[in-house]
């Protein structure tokens, strides 16, 4: 019973201490932002990184979320008799939920780690200690660029993430469940408003936020060796997703919990 | 002799463990100081202490008759400014060419046009003797020993007045190591700098030293010139000397 104390003991300060360095990490960002420097070709080179090159994955996830969704919810809705709303379900689902938060959790997994690892590989091999001794602060050259890109382009992904998904929806409900392509198309734009949209991308930009920054934040404090920056990348990628998941829930509340 | 770099009862500990324990000493300015020791013995942590990348809990490093501790993040980095830093693993930037990262530090600190940044990379290679075939290639291209001559590049681009080298010489066949050492000895004779060298190498020692300091748990037990280093009496000074 002593150990069991004293080991969730410890976890809870050490559990403490991270997110108390997580919170100065944060206010580090914001205090350096309108600073300068402003390194602008880090910073196009992470929107290449962190936007172009997750399109493929975010397009490929988007595209059969959406044909999914079209052939459960017609399965599920044929037992009501309510097929007709198939296609409003398809647009409401993806741009309120699907888009941003499958776009979230892919983009975690690609960017969250890449740049986990990235700057973990920098921090063990000493580049990080040689941009500083080089007066370039590390905060400024490897965070603010990664971060901005990320609030920037997951925005993007999710906006086209949506209209892929809804796409895939179009597709099957078309072409499989053989609805005239008019009428799918009337009722996706029928019952979407404006705030559907606007709230998935509230969300894909805190996301994007939550993102870099857990990404930067465990390469800046991960351990020796390639150990260190291995247990660095999954720690990133599993509290990125968590973080994504948890906030998902108080966005949605904020936006439509009454 | 003025001394440019001061390290005044230096102490540092990791999680209760002493690394480094009273550290005194001196670096004079115009001479080259050699640090050696065994691995662990607390080198390189008085290395990242002389450079503000670890904070001592407790004494100063006094430079150019200021602590280092003291000032504000930008007068640190003008005093930073003054350094001219070749890391151990070379510390070169991946993402990066290596004209890039020979001229990441003139970029970021002067103002100075394209044509300029190139004209002193080109010669900053030349006199580390590395072929500008190269230029546009990264650093995972090219062997180790061009690598550390890429790190030397770099660390004397803009002509600091303090060089510091860390183990320049670790990793690389003797004969590698050979022009290593008289690259260091060349560009510090040229540019008419103080430097501070980290090494267990006792070729680089005899080459490159004006003065020998050792560092042995946390703590400096010789110091002096090259030349009194034969008639020390110091154990294990004599025992790090024969064994390396």
């Amino acid at each position: 019973m002593t150990i069991l104390l004293k080991n969730l003991g410890k976890f809870t300060l050490l559990s403490l201490e991270n997110i108390g360095r997580f919170i100065i990490f944060g206010a580090n960002f914001f205090f350096w932002l309108p600073r300068k420097p402003f390194f602008l070709n880090q910073f196009l080179k992470q929107v290449f990184e962190i936007g172009y090159l997750s399109l493929p994955v975010v397009g490929l996830t988007a595209v059969f979320s959406g044909m999914v969704l079209a052939i459960q919810s017609f399965t599920g809705f044929a037992r009501l008799g309510a097929e007709d709303a198939v296609a409003t379900v398809v647009v409401l689902s993806v741009t309120r939920e699907l888009g941003p938060v499958l776009a979230g959790l892919m983009v975690a997994g690609r960017v969250g780690a890449s740049i986990t690892a990235e700057i973990g590989t920098m921090k063990v091999s000493e580049q990080i200690d040689a941009l500083y001794v080089m007066s370039t602060r590390p905060i400024q050259y490897l965070v603010i660029p990664r971060v901005l890109a990320g609030l920037i382009c997951l925005p993007f992904l999710v906006i086209i993430g949506d209209v892929i998904g809804i796409m895939g929806g179009w597709i099957i409900g078309v072409y499989q469940l053989g609805f005239n392509s008019m009428v799918y198309l009337d009722r996706t734009i029928e019952y979407l408003e404006i705030i559907d949209v606007f709230q998935g991308l509230v969300k894909a930009t805190i996301f994007g936020f939550i993102i870099t920054l857990m990404g930067c934040y465990q390469g800046f404090h991960c351990g020796q060796g390639a150990k260190g920056v291995g247990r660095a990348t999954t720690n990133s990628v599993v509290t990125s997703s968590i973080l994504i998941l948890i906030s998902n829930y108080f966005i949605t509340t904020t936006f439509f919990g009454n | 002799m003025s001394s440019l770099i001061e390290f005044k009862n230096v102490n540092k500990s990791f999680d209760g463990k002493i690394v480094l324990n009273g550290i005194n000493l001196n670096v004079i300015k115009g001479k080259s100081l050699v640090l050696i020791g065994q691995s662990g013995s607390g080198k390189s942590v008085l290395l990242k202490c002389l450079l503000g990348i670890i904070q001592p809990n407790k004494g100063q490093v006094i430079i150019n008759n200021s602590s280092f501790f003291d000032q504000d993040l930008n007068k640190k980095e003008k005093i930073l400014k003054r350094f001219g830093v070749a890391f151990q693993g070379n510390a070169l930037f991946d993402s990066l060419k290596i004209w890039e990262n020979i001229s990441f530090k003139l970029i970021q600190t002067q103002k100075l046009s394209n044509k300029e940044i190139i004209y002193k990379v080109k010669n900053s290679m030349d006199l580390v003797g590395l072929s500008k075939s190269i230029m546009h290639q990264y650093p995972s291209q090219i062997s180790g020993g061009m690598q550390k001559r890429v790190a030397i590049a770099r660390a004397i681009i803009d002509e600091p007045e303090i060089l510091i080298f860390d183990e320049p010489t670790a990793g690389l066949d003797p004969v590698t190591g050979g022009k290593i050492n008289n690259l260091i000895i060349d560009n510090v004779k040229r540019l008419g700098c103080t430097s501070l060298t980290i090494t267990h190498d006792m070729d680089s020692v005899r080459k490159i030293a004006d003065n020998v300091a050792m560092i042995s748990s946390g703590k400096i037990i010789w110091n002096g010139e090259k030349s009194e280093i034969a008639k020390s009496t110091n154990k294990e000074l004599n025992e790090f000397i024969n064994i390396i």
